[in-house]
């Protein structure tokens, strides 16, 4: 009976097992295998290497300068985006007017094409005719390169990529904010708690699981970040300042037609999410009070 | 009734045969065009299989040349390429390398007029098309550097297009204008901070990329740096041109800036935007009067699957877009260059060219052509130069430096 059970259950789970295994598992381990070699994509000859690829990458100062690019982009976007997306969330979790005009507004971003959204940044960060530049020059500051400025390059790509995933995080937050039984802040009420102190103690702790969440995939996100980079920069930067390792992988795979070598750097963007995903795992899973 | 059943059988079976002959050849044909180039393609097309009833030919924009390289080389490695697609000649030492083409020489050698074509069309494309003196690709859409200006604003001032390098600079100077706060509102000169804008200018300076036989780096003796440092100049010293990495055809349009270099076929993309009359002029002359010219040429994929006719029709398909008469359709379309002698004094292709005098332009620059290296790693090349420019643009590292450090990349890349 139990035996039957089990049959029925991975059945039913056929399906995913296939999906995933064929354009998941496969290929990275496929592509492990690939990181053996040096290949060019069509020549029938793959030359193996053992793991020379990996002792390249670890002198390769590109692949340092793009895996600093990315830790960088990845403590530029994650902090503010998380506070900045939390903010608005408990702000449209208040019975404001116009609500759901602004929930709209805060979310379209997500739902745009980032080839469009794309198009209307490279417009924003034009040197002369950007209406960024125009904005700051009311101010008296003076006009800047942007995407042209090896400093402010991936800064701008970073701002572009904060305002595109802020309405994901809001949704998130709001659902974690708005699903807080009404008992405890009736209780905190009774026990005479007032606003900030709801806040720090009722709210806070219980959106824990959602701001978790959060965390976890735009840290994971920010490490896969290509598109954003692709569009803004198509060459990785001005002396590579946006070059980011996914970018790094792509340019290799893609450009030069390394793909060994590509794969080789595949296999370190894997070992690092994996390694930040179990990392955070055990650091938060101790602190997190999920609601029963 | 059985047989009154089976007859009718028979015959739905023969008759359904004969909607879709069977022996009706398929073939794929992968390319770049974008809108508006692809229509004049499709037509084209479509005129061939008038002809050529047992010939289909299904014609696929798979995106831009970068993409269409990414497509072509996974297609390969999969075994599953397209019959013909467009391809540079840098990615078909590639190919031949890998056997992943059919030598066009082998169905060409057997034509009839194959000693007609040698005469007519352009040896430049001939030369550029063949390895080891076999032609393995045909010219296809070829395209050459022009300089667009923008004519209202020179007639103006009084300006004519610059033909030698010190009369560029100076137009450059006077069309350069600044507001009262000193802010320029319109520079002289745009280009795009790319391998082009070196090559363009290293040509003229009578320089080259690499030495004859293509195996160490001279980009980086006395003509690179000079020819480098012009280009610095242009925008960090006279401040009388703008660079960008994107395309600069709204600036242009805009007002923005004076001129520009881009290839012939560019024109269509340009008319449509600009409000002023678009000025087209030769490129102007340095040492020699030297300009590179772009653009792919078509090749036939190696198929595992072999078909009978299917390289005999890849073949006949080219070989009748690239005649004359369907040039002639194709240059007056685009505005790439015709391949052949006979299609550039084809009469419907003169008149034309007394309506658009810009076409002629761009034809008259044929005799100064320069063709891009075919080295298999010239995208890399491209690459490094590039960033070797950004680096001087930049101010980080002086012409000498950037350059020795991109020949340094670059002939280790030779070496192998």
């Amino acid at each position: 009976m139990k035996k039957n059970d089990n049959f029925t259950a991975y059945l039913f789970l056929l399906p995913s097992i296939i999906v995933i295994a064929g354009f998941h598992i496969i290929p990275t381990v496929y592509s492990w295998y690939i990181s053996m070699f040096n290949w060019d994509l069509i020549s029938k000859h793959k030359e193996f290497v053992g793991f020379a690829n990996y002792g390249k990458l670890a002198v390769d100062l590109d692949f340092w300068k793009s895996l600093f690019n990315t830790v960088y982009f990845a403590l530029g976007t994650i902090p503010a985006g998380i506070i900045l997306a939390f903010l608005i969330a408990y702000g449209l979790s208040k019975k404001i007017k116009g609500l759901n005009i602004f929930r709209t507004i805060y979310f379209l971003p997500v739902v745009t094409s980032i080839n469009a959204v794309g198009m209307i940044w490279l417009w924003i960060y034009h040197p002369d005719a950007g209406i960024l530049n125009w904005l700051l020059g009311l101010f008296g500051v003076s006009a800047q390169r942007w995407l042209l400025d090896p400093v402010f390059a991936l800064p701008a790509v970073m701002l572009m990529s904060i305002w595109k995933s802020l309405g994901y995080n809001v949704i998130i937050f709001l659902v974690g904010i708005l699903s807080i039984p009404r008992e405890y802040y009736e209780a905190a009420e009774i026990d005479g708690a007032s606003g900030f102190a709801v806040f720090r103690n009722v709210t806070l702790p219980l959106v824990m699981p959602s701001v978790f969440f959060v965390t976890l995939i735009s840290l994971i996100g920010s490490f896969q970040t290509f598109t954003q980079v692709y569009m803004l920069t198509p060459e990785g930067g001005p002396l590579k300042s946006t070059t980011v390792l996914v970018y790094y992988l792509y340019k290799n795979a893609f450009v030069f037609f390394k793909i060994g070598y590509a794969s080789a750097v595949s296999f370190v963007i894997f070992v690092i999410i994996f390694a930040l995903t179990l990392l955070q795992n055990k650091y938060w899973g101790e602190r997190i009070h999920y609601e029963n | 009734m059985k047989v009154k059943i089976i007859i009718i059988l028979l015959a739905v079976y023969l008759f359904s045969g004969c909607s879709t002959p069977s022996d009706q050849i398929k073939l794929d044909f992968w390319h770049a065009m974008a809108d508006p180039k692809d229509k004049v393609l499709n037509v084209l097309v479509s005129d061939f299989e008038k002809q050529n009833p047992g010939i289909k030919i299904t014609t696929q924009y798979v995106g831009n040349y970068d993409v269409l390289l990414q497509k072509l080389l996974a297609s390969v490695a999969a075994g599953n390429p397209p019959d013909i697609a467009q391809v540079y000649e840098n990615w078909t030492t590639r190919f031949v390398e890998e056997k992943a083409i059919v030598r066009i020489e082998d169905f060409f050698s057997r034509d009839y007029d194959k000693e007609k074509d040698l005469q007519d069309i352009y040896p430049v494309f001939l030369k550029n098309n063949s390895y080891d003196k076999k032609l393995w690709t045909f010219p296809f859409n070829k395209s050459i550097y022009v300089y667009y200006y923008n004519e209202a604003l020179f007639k103006k001032e009084g300006l004519v297009p610059p033909k030698t390098a010190s009369e560029f600079l100076n137009i450059c100077t006077k069309l350069t204008k600044r507001d009262e706060s000193g802010k320029v509102v319109r520079y002289g000169f745009g280009f795009r901070a790319n391998i082009d804008i070196f090559a363009i200018f290293l040509y003229m300076n009578k320089g080259r990329f690499f030495n004859e036989e293509e195996t160490k780096s001279t980009f980086n003796n006395a003509v690179g740096r000079e020819t480098l440092q012009f280009i610095s100049d242009l925008y960090n010293k006279y401040k009388v041109a703008e660079y960008s990495k994107d395309y600069l055809d709204n600036d242009f349009a805009s007002g923005r800036l004076a001129a520009f270099f881009a290839t012939s076929p560019h024109r269509s993309y340009l008319e449509p935007l600009v409000a002023f009359p678009l000025g087209v002029a030769p490129l102007p002359a340095g040492k020699v009067k030297a300009v590179p010219i772009a653009g792919t040429n078509l090749a036939i994929f190696e198929k595992k699957k072999k078909t009978a006719g299917r390289e005999e029709a890849c073949f006949r398909f080219i070989k009748w877009l690239s005649g004359s008469e369907n040039n002639v359709k194709w240059a007056i379309g685009t505005s790439y260059l015709p391949i052949r002698k006979s299609a550039a004094e084809n009469p419907a292709m003169l008149a034309h060219l007394k309506k658009k005098p810009f076409d002629a332009v761009g034809i008259h620059e044929i005799e100064n052509a320069v063709p891009d290296p075919r080295l298999k790693c010239w995208q890399e090349v491209r690459i490094y130069i590039g960033e070797a420019l950004e680096k001087v643009l930049l101010q980080r590292e002086s012409p000498g430096v950037a350059l020795d450090e991109a020949a340094k990349k670059v002939d280790a890349l030779l070496a192998r």
